[in-house]
């Protein structure tokens, strides 16, 4: 009998010992990374690794080791620990073993994050963009990621209420402004400015901001700036991990709920998250609330990650379904603001309100070779636009924009010193409007986009260069009744030198933009802006040049960048108000100014005194100016905006409950004086919020965020949002609180 | 494990009832509403409407059968209202301020 149960527990052991013994093997054949204390030379337990190119983040075991397995070779990695200064390094399938030591940090003052787009290390980017990261982000003071993404100097948001915003880089918005989700360009018919940015902070890791025109890289309408936003991470292999972000906002009432889960094994990887966030209309300073500011939106998101050798692949899905409350509408000439606003505060959907269904799909496949690297992103976008003005049933206008981009990119290592990249991009969008719509705004339409471009870039010692040229055309037919074709050659060249804690850069970028369907045929009703807007068939493509400098210092205790820009365009295209009323509406025409300019400045400063280590200052100032030809002020230009922050670090200890940091914010708007002939001036006003961060110890770390925005419940409107003309101001007081749970 | 299974049971049946909860029938109030040298004027309550019913109310319209000199609160119309004169239905809007 026993043995008999011995042979058993051979056979059972025999594979068992084998595959022990293969992984033992395969273990020994990994490249090792060991992360150890520079002071005392022991490893650092669970310190943190980051591989860009498989958009992993797993920990190092109790000795601060951690096997690299089919990384791709000249793979970017990060490598941090809480306390330690973050390091990066470029992996080399030649190099068995990796010993990287950290620095105790006496304090960090800005996180190294790696810029999706060029893969290489934020402060490192020839070009100047800024990278946030979002997640991190609730020190921003918002819970919404227009919010988040607006802390940022140079940064603002054009709003209608607390549903509807979208981002303004610059004092440019709308058209002149792209928006990128995992390299996949996100198409909403974003000429109105009803039209926000319909995805969530959910899922998102990172968004990358570029300031200025840049055709080089983007193509066709990156005229004012870009957005280019980044999912999370997957988890490390052979684990997995499920989260639930809850938070709530007393002036909306407002609640907002994702649950996340991410699987991975050593080659396949699944992230899946669903989110819900419902808010009644916003409170005023003065105690009411503004009719039909209420939202609410659906959320999925599914990533699938694949990789083998030298072959990463990522399948993504987003699917956004927002039901948005128009607020401030009328057809009166001379409206009441009291008739926009009520005593009661609801939720439920009233006309008018805006139905919009969002869903992306991209396909990402990334090959390495020993000197290049082969990236191919395909994908489909639609988005269904419904708004209904004056019946439920019945929509007002309802629209389809479908989207299908391709970009093939080849980049290749000349020598050490010199980067050659080549690319092809397309993409085919249609428009079609829906024939149960009691009108259309813009008529059914198609375009046609092939572009082609040319990048290299060089380092010679302290000095990198890079400079490019790019060729689009776009082809516009509108049922066949209007056909026309646009191109323009592009080109961007781009300094940097650094001399020891300072950085100077400089960039000349061009870009360009067609005349989109809605600026050459709109002859309608635009219900979310109560306007009756008339396009123009004549427009010509617009055309942009920016000379941008900035100027960079760094040091242990201090961290500043002055960045002054001016940016000079052709041909701008704008809308022009007029003297006549249709349907009692205001009428607004596109016109083109043949020339315009905008300039101005940001500057950042993040002071940590050295007599007192747990004190951090922020400073960030944003200062632009628009004018076109006659010296006339250009319509909807940010006033100036002076952020200062002031942050207090709690010193860690172990208990359950710990209070991890408090900030103190003013935000200051400057009076805007200098406005457009159809704009109204705009007051200045300063808002004031604080934050409390804790942490509660269990089996898992539970990061709580609370506090109060605008402390002093001031009254104030911003020259951004639309509602400005009705005389209704911003949200008053609003207490805040956010708890991220992280459940195995 | 075991535990974690149950609770992540426990959430996906929690989402669906949350989620079935929320699919509710579409109705709305609705109203006749004329239009009289650019300005809006409310004639009468025509009550609530459902689905199928609410379609049609609002793509059919209301017919004006007897002249109408006063609105829904009793205040003088700048002109009557006459029969066969164009009015239109709205459904839906908030009716508390």
């Amino acid at each position: 009998m026993f043995k008999q149960n011995s042979h058993i527990i051979k056979r059972a052991i025999k594979p068992r010992l084998l595959l022990i013994l293969t992984l033992s093997v395969l273990n020994l054949k990994a490249q090792t990374i060991s992360i150890i204390d520079k002071e005392t030379n022991q490893g650092i337990p669970f310190a943190i690794v980051e591989i860009h190119e498989l958009q992993t983040h797993s920990n190092c075991d109790i000795n601060g080791q951690f096997a690299l397995r089919n990384i791709s070779n000249n793979s970017p990695i990060i490598v941090s620990s809480p306390g330690f200064e973050s390091k990066t390094f470029i992996y080399k399938k030649n190099t068995q073993q990796y010993i990287i030591k950290l620095d105790k940090a006496h304090v960090i003052l800005n996180e190294v994050i790696i810029s999706p787009t060029t893969g290489i290390v934020q402060q490192s980017n020839l070009t100047n963009i800024v990278v946030k990261n979002i997640s991190e982000a609730n020190q921003s003071f918002s819970s919404n990621l227009m919010g988040i993404v607006s802390s940022i100097p140079g940064v603002q948001t054009l709003s209608t209420g607390n549903g509807i915003s979208k981002p303004v880089i610059r004092g440019m918005s709308g058209l002149k402004v792209l928006t990128f989700l995992n390299g996949l360009r996100i198409e909403n018919q974003q000429w109105g400015n009803d039209h926000g940015i319909n995805f969530s902070k959910m899922g998102i890791k990172s968004v990358e901001i570029i300031k200025g025109p840049s055709s080089l890289l983007y193509g066709a309408d990156a005229l004012g700036g870009v957005l280019y936003f980044i999912d999370e991470d997957y988890t490390s292999p052979n684990t997995w991990q499920t989260k639930v972000e809850t938070s709530f906002e007393s002036n909306t009432m407002s609640s907002s709920n994702i649950l996340g889960l991410k699987l991975a094994s050593e080659t396949l990887r699944l992230n899946l998250f669903t989110g819900y966030t419902n808010a009644a209309d916003y409170k005023t300073p003065e105690g009411s609330f503004v009719t039909n500011s209420r939202y609410q939106a659906y959320s999925f998101k599914a990533a699938l990650g694949y990789n083998k050798d030298h072959w990463i692949v990522n399948l993504r899905y987003n699917l956004n379904s927002n039901t948005i409350g128009l607020p401030g509408h009328t057809h009166e000439a001379n409206p009441n603001p009291s008739n926009f606003v009520s005593s009661i505060q609801n939720r439920y959907r009233v006309i008018p309100f805006q139905l919009i269904n969002d869903q992306y799909v991209s396909l990402e496949n990334k090959i390495f070779f020993d000197r290049s690297s082969l990236k191919l992103l395909t994908g489909y976008t639609t988005n269904s636009l419904t708004e209904h003005e004056e019946k439920v049933t019945i929509p007002g206008i309802q629209m389809r924009l479908q989207n299908l981009p391709i970009h093939l990119s080849l980049s290749h290592n000349l020598n050490e010193k010199t980067l050659w990249t080549v690319g092809l991009q397309s993409m085919l969008v249609k428009n079609s409007n829906s024939e149960e719509a009691l009108s259309s705004l813009i008529p059914d339409s198609k375009s046609n986009d092939i572009g082609l471009y040319s990048i290299i870039k060089y380092s010679y010692q302290q000095i990198e260069t890079q400079a490019g040229l790019r060729f689009d055309k776009r082809a516009i037919e509108i049922n066949n009744e209007f056909s026309k074709s646009y191109s323009k050659l592009n080109g961007s060249f781009s300094m940097a030198y650094q001399k020891g804690k300072f950085t100077l850069r400089s960039n000349i970028n061009t870009g360009y933009r067609p005349p989109h369907v809605s600026e050459l045929f709109a002859d309608g009703i635009h219900h979310g802006t109560n306007r009756y807007e008339i396009g123009a068939k004549d427009l010509k493509s617009e055309f942009a040049s920016q000379l941008d400098l900035s100027l960079n210092y760094r040091n242990e205790h201090l961290d500043f960048y002055l960045n002054p820009f001016y940016n000079r365009f052709k041909d701008y295209i704008f809308l022009m108000p007029t003297d006549e009323t249709i349907e009692s509406l205001p009428v607004y025409n596109y016109e083109q100014a043949s020339k315009a300019q905008t300039y101005g400045t940001e500057f950042y400063l993040h002071y940590h005194p050295h007599f007192a280590h747990r004190l951090h200052l922020e400073q960030g100032i944003s200062i632009v100016e628009g004018v076109q030809e006659n010296d006339k002020p250009l319509p909807l230009i940010p006033q100036t905006n002076f952020n200062t922050r002031l942050k207090y670090d709690f010193e860690k200890r172990d208990n359950k409950l710990q209070i991890e940091t408090i900030t103190i914010q003013r935000s200051h708007f400057l009076e805007k004086t200098d406005v457009s002939s159809f704009e109204t001036t705009s007051e200045a006003y300063s808002i004031y919020n604080v934050d409390l961060k804790l942490k509660f110890n269990n089996k898992s770390t539970t990061p709580i965020s609370l506090g109060v925005k605008n402390i002093f419940n001031t009254r104030y409107i911003n020259h951004l949002s639309s509602l400005k003309n009705l005389g209704l101001p911003g949200p008053s007081r609003n207490l805040y609180f956010s708890i991220n749970y992280i459940i195995n | 494990m075991k535990k974690t299974i149950i609770s992540l049971k426990k959430i996906g049946i929690t989402l669906s009832i949350l989620l079935l909860a929320s699919c509710s029938d579409e109705c709305a109030e609705c109203h006749v509403v004329a239009d009289i040298d650019g300005a809006e004027y409310e004639l009468m309550e025509l009550g609530e409407h459902c689905e199928e019913e609410l379609h049609l109310i609002e793509e059919d319209g209301y017919t004006i059968v007897d002249t109408i000199l006063v609105d829904i609160d009793g205040n003088n119309l700048p002109n009557p209202v006459l029969p066969g004169d164009a009015v239109e239905v709205h459904c839906g809007e908030e009716h508390d301020h």
